[in-house]
């Protein structure tokens, strides 16, 4: 028996996935933003508890965004730029997942969110065509579908409502809301739309701020029929807060036995000098590509997924 | 007992979900933004043949289900349970009752080929053999250009299934019968 060497995706697949970046590219170029092509490996990675780094076997990290470098090209002077590679994540197989996967990261000095939620607009729609976009916050689109207030429910309650849509994992509140969150992506029929203002406890790297007396991350997403394709910040640029939220990271670590991570003292030195006022948003390229294509799967448009390589 | 973790999930895996056993359909990945990794499954249940959705954290394990299926041969019917026995030459017998039976049971005749599905070593579904071959015990004398019922007409079956079937079918006529859709197929050639 000869072993299966075909690639995932079909040839032709490849070649419009060529064209879709050559647009991507010179959507940038026209707009002045400078490409750069940080390391893939790094001597650290992130923190947050939900994404798992790639280890090597000499203790360095496969990068799972390009987020920590561009930061410290914008802190030393660069000016809007993007990157557009791979990235990493350990375990992530799936319909629309692989380990490896094509990441589009882009930083705009001095833009707010809104204003950098109207650049994505714009850059879905040289692919895939133009399309109206709603916005809502997290908090009316989960009162919307489930009619539960994500920040005055109690945790009982959010349970009972995750229980009655096939919930059955064990009970921790930030599980529930992204489960609650992730279904009601699933249920809404609309092509395309925001979701603003996550719970502060889903902040990552996003700054905070108050809303009706509730901290919310200043972050958002794109979904396009019913695929997550973008996340964006108004980037923290605090290094004391920064510290804070990796030390909190490593704390939940210990809790949940994970690997522990160490926190990556050059990003936060760089943020000690100053990172400028900025936006940043990551688009998942793969799923752009096979939305562009009618693709039922990330396989379509990957010459080869992770089962063969 | 044996634990399957949701990264080992494939479809046609068995396990115990909420204490009933369940076949696995489809498990996809789904992982919110910034948030938790979740697998959202699909599972038959074994017993009321139900499907379940459920969507369980990525990582979470469930019990294995001890649950095979066999070809046994139908023995007969004591009038309270029916008897089967494997025809893999352990000649070991079971026997199961009329609900677990179900609706096999307007399809089998003694020595029908059936699968049973066990489940700690107990059935809990018994499937007929896709086809079989049944006589026609009842029917009505079909008259010729009575198309009222569309050309067909019911028969009641030896075993007391009813199908629908095509006017010229007399009582005695054996028939080949899809016991998946409970359609007539045609008559028998066996006989």
């Amino acid at each position: 028996m000869t072993a299966r060497w075909q690639p995932s995706a079909p040839i032709e697949n490849l070649q419009q996935r060529s064209e879709i970046l050559w647009k991507v590219r010179e959507f940038f170029r026209q707009r002045g933003i400078c490409e750069v092509q940080t390391p893939v490996v790094g001597s650290h990675t992130v923190t947050d508890i939900n994404i798992e780094s790639v280890r090597l076997a000499n203790g360095n990290f496969l990068q799972t965004s390009a987020e920590y470098f561009l930061k410290r090209l914008l802190a030393a002077g660069m000016p809007s730029c993007y990157q557009l590679g791979p990235v990493f994540r350990e375990g992530e197989v799936g319909r629309w997942h692989n380990p490896e996967f094509t990441m589009l990261e882009w930083y705009r000095l001095g833009f707010s969110p809104s204003e950098l939620r109207q650049e994505v607009k714009e850059l879905i729609e040289l692919v895939l065509g133009p399309s109206d976009v709603s916005e809502y916050s997290l908090r009316d689109f989960l009162f919307n579908e489930f009619q539960v207030d994500c920040y005055e429910e109690t945790d009982q309650e959010l349970h009972k409502v995750a229980r009655a849509n096939g919930f059955s994992a064990d009970f921790r509140r930030a599980d529930v809301l992204d489960f609650l969150y992730s279904a009601a992506i699933e249920n809404r029929r609309e092509s395309r739309y925001f979701v603003v203002d996550f719970p502060s406890e889903s902040c990552a790297l996003a700054e905070v701020r108050e809303i009706d007396g509730h901290l919310v991350a200043d972050r958002f997403e794109m979904i396009v029929e019913g695929l997550e394709i973008a996340n964006g910040y108004n980037e923290l640029r605090d290094p004391i807060e920064l510290k804070n939220r990796m030390e909190h990271d490593q704390r939940l670590r210990r809790e949940l036995e994970r690997i522990h991570i160490e926190r990556d003292k050059r990003l936060l030195a760089a943020m000690e000098w100053g990172l400028p006022r900025c936006s940043g948003v990551a688009v998942g390229l793969d799923r752009l590509v096979a939305l562009s294509l009618g693709a039922n799967d990330i396989q379509q448009v990957l010459p080869f997924t992770q089962s063969q390589i | 007992m044996a634990t399957y973790s949701t990264n080992e999930f494939r479809p046609g895996l068995k396990v115990l979900l909420e204490g009933e056993p369940c076949v696995l359909l489809e498990a996809e990945f789904v992982k919110p933004g910034k948030g938790q990794a979740f697998t959202r499954a699909k599972f038959k249940n074994l017993v009321t043949g139900r499907v379940w959705e459920r969507t369980l954290r990525s990582g979470e394990t469930m019990e294995a289900a001890d649950v095979s299926e066999y070809e046994m041969e139908y023995l007969y019917n004591d009038g309270y349970q029916w008897h089967f026995m494997r025809t893999d030459e352990s000649f070991e017998q079971f026997a199961a009752d009329e609900k677990i039976v179900g609706d096999a049971k307007q399809w089998i005749t003694e020595q029908d080929r059936c699968h049973v599905t066990l489940w700690n070593n107990a059935p809990i579904s018994v499937s007929p053999p896709n086809f079989v071959n049944l006589a026609v015990k009842e029917t009505d004398a079909g008259v010729r250009g009575d198309t009222a019922q569309g050309g067909s007409k019911p028969a009641v079956l030896t075993t007391g299934a009813t199908v629908r079937v095509p006017l010229f079918i007399e009582e005695g006529d054996v028939l080949k019968v899809d016991t998946r859709t409970g359609q007539y197929v045609g008559r028998s050639k066996e006989t």
